[in-house]
């Protein structure tokens, strides 16, 4: 299908969407979500605004563990403290396209604190240290009543830009949408750069990244923080969209979810970053659809729903790492692959 | 002035010497080899150059400088690039990204250059490929240069490391056995390049390497170590003549 695609600079080589026909399709696709509040209902629209949160959140948990090779299990504590500084900021009268980004700085600023253990840290020593996180900024949240509300939670006003209200779905879609599309460009920008290089590079072989005059600890402190923003900025749209939120919204538990969109998806792939946040996010409305679909033939179902559906993302996650370990992003490489060469697959 | 001066280095591992009282001097453009039996020392002289191991006595100068001390990534921005004896390549990434490594001390783009990509961020990435272009093209790896580094043999792998340690620029090259493991024809193409960087570019290389072959018709120099100790040094001719250096490697006789 696609040959003879020659390049005769290295800006040509070093581009993204390297074809005419990738950057009609990316086009295409960038139109169709635009026109997608058109034609969805408010309750997909819900759904669609959830993806492109877990999207930012995973693609910032991707940045660390998957190509910096710092496994995390603190995301869930990164995204509370972005939320709960876009409440403070916005309680405060800090207008919405201020307190966004400030809430990701406030996280990175919280992640590189919680980044240092990686200084002597590796693998799974330094997951149970980001675990860490987890329960002193929970405790925190839960504690300092008069900024968080503590175990009753705080209400958010919804973010208004140039007298404009976004207090629906429909039209929060918007600005998340822009959110997503940007920090997915940064992200992909990053790792063909200098720094995002030094991540990689420091995943494969630190000691030999160290001997080629890379600043090994600064550089993941620098993931720590870059990560922690991305996640930060999630956590305070997810505020944002929210509209209430309380030690509740942030367990454990989306971690983990986490975790599993990055294996799923891909480690160090920011597409698969996008694709295993949909698949997640997806797979209990799936799930819903479908017992909803069997009720009537079997009515006991709806009750197992809550257990069904941990059942199922436990299982995606094992099938995934036996039949794609590689995550969907690489089975999606293949396919690409297999097209290319269509019909002449040798 | 020699480029590299070892003088009487010693190192220890708890009871153990590993290194005894060494001196080694590597002149500017020079090409010297350490040879000498399993457990030698050789790589441990080259650890504490390359500033992985610090010695416990003795000092290292590189260029006048005093280095005994430097971190690792220090020397590396002197002027010193090593190659490892097991091969230390960012597995997961292409060829021209592990080249770009090199590079990454002399780059300045930060997060925001970089993810925002238009601009400077994209200037410097391209003025640094052309660098590192020229480096595939005097090792003719063009073919691999979009290869993820793990897919390929073991013979290429061993040469994209040399131009990881090229891309750095260095005015002084540690090889640590360069052609472990090659074949003869791999072997060939390893002793042309090496040959190449020492001539064309002037290099310094210090070189542990365990082929007599290789060794004796590249250096310029040899210096012999046995059990942390050195035992000769000198031209090829002359080491090879070395009535201690053959007991080293054949044994007493009976």
């Amino acid at each position: 299908m696609r040959c003879g695609d020659f390049r005769t600079t290295y800006a040509e080589d070093m581009a993204i969407f390297d074809s005419a026909l990738a950057r009609g399709l990316l086009a295409a696709l960038l139109v169709l979500l635009v026109l997608l509040p058109l034609l969805a209902t408010g309750y997909w629209l819900d759904v669609t605004n959830r993806i492109g949160i877990a999207v930012i959140a995973a693609t910032g948990l991707n940045i660390l563990t998957g190509f910096t090779g710092q496994i995390s299990l603190g995301n869930a504590a990164f995204l509370a403290v972005g939320a709960y500084s876009t409440a403070a900021l916005t309680a405060r009268g800090v207008p919405f396209l201020i307190a966004v980004p400030s809430s990701g700085l406030i996280s990175a600023l919280v992640g590189m604190i919680f980044g240092f253990p990686s200084l002597r840290l590796k693998g799974l020593y330094l997951a149970i240290a980001t675990l860490a996180a987890h329960f002193i900024v929970e405790f925190t949240v839960v504690h300092w009543e008069s900024m968080t509300g503590g175990v009753n939670g705080i209400g958010i006003d919804p973010p208004k830009l140039f007298g404009y209200a976004f207090d629906e779905d429909r039209k929060l879609y918007f600005p998340i949408l822009a959110a997503t599309v940007a920090m997915l460009w940064f992200a992909k920008n990053l790792f063909r750069t200098r720094v995002g290089k030094a991540f990689v590079a420091i995943r494969d072989q630190d000691i030999s990244a160290e001997v080629m005059g890379v600043a090994v600890f600064r550089h993941k402190l620098l993931s720590f923080a870059v990560s922690s923003f991305y996640v930060g900025v999630a956590g305070s749209l997810l505020a944002y969209q929210a509209r209430i939120i309380s030690p509740e919204n942030f367990p454990l538990g989306v971690a983990i979810d986490q975790l599993g969109m990055i294996i799923i998806g891909g480690l160090g792939s920011i597409l698969g970053s996008v694709l295993g946040a949909i698949f997640i996010t997806l797979l209990p409305e799936a799930l819903r659809l479908l017992t909803g679909a069997l009720a009537g033939s079997f009515p006991g179902l709806v009750q197992l729903f809550a257990s069904l559906k941990l059942g199922v993302f436990g299982l995606a996650i094992v099938l995934f790492l036996i039949f794609e370990p590689d995550g969907m992003a690489a089975r999606w490489h293949r396919i690409k692959a297999y097209w290319k060469l269509y019909p002449f697959s040798y | 002035m020699a480029r590299l001066e070892i003088a009487q280095v010693s190192l220890r591992f708890g009871g153990v010497y590993a290194l005894q009282d060494v001196s080694v001097q590597v002149g500017a453009g020079e090409l010297v080899a350490i040879i000498g039996p399993n457990g030698a020392g050789k790589t441990s002289l080259v650890n504490c150059v390359s500033g992985v191991y610090r010695p416990l006595v003795g000092r290292i100068h590189f260029e006048g400088q005093d280095i005994t001390r430097l971190a690792p990534a220090a020397r590396t921005r002197l002027g010193l690039a090593r190659t490892f004896q097991n091969i230390a390549l960012f597995k997961g990434m292409t060829v021209l990204d592990n080249l770009l490594i090199g590079r990454h001390f002399r780059q300045k783009t930060g997060v925001l250059a970089g993810g925002i990509y238009y601009g400077p961020g994209r200037r410097e990435e391209i003025a640094q490929r052309r660098v590192v272009e020229e480096i595939i093209d005097f090792l003719e790896i063009e073919h691999i240069r979009k290869k993820i580094v793990h897919t390929l043999p073991y013979g290429l792998q061993k040469r994209v490391e040399l131009a990881r340690a090229l891309a750095l620029e260095p005015k002084l090259l540690l090889l640590d056995e360069p052609m472990a493991g090659m074949n003869a024809e791999e072997k060939e193409d390893m002793a042309r390049f090496i040959l190449d960087v020492n001539e064309e570019k002037g290099t310094s290389i210090l070189m542990i390497e365990h082929d007599m072959g290789v060794v004796m018709d590249l250096s310029h120099r040899i210096y012999v170590l046995n059990f942390g100790k050195k035992i000769a040094e000198g031209e090829p001719a002359l080491v090879r003549g070395n009535r201690e250096v053959q007991l080293a490697y054949l044994g007493a006789e009976a």
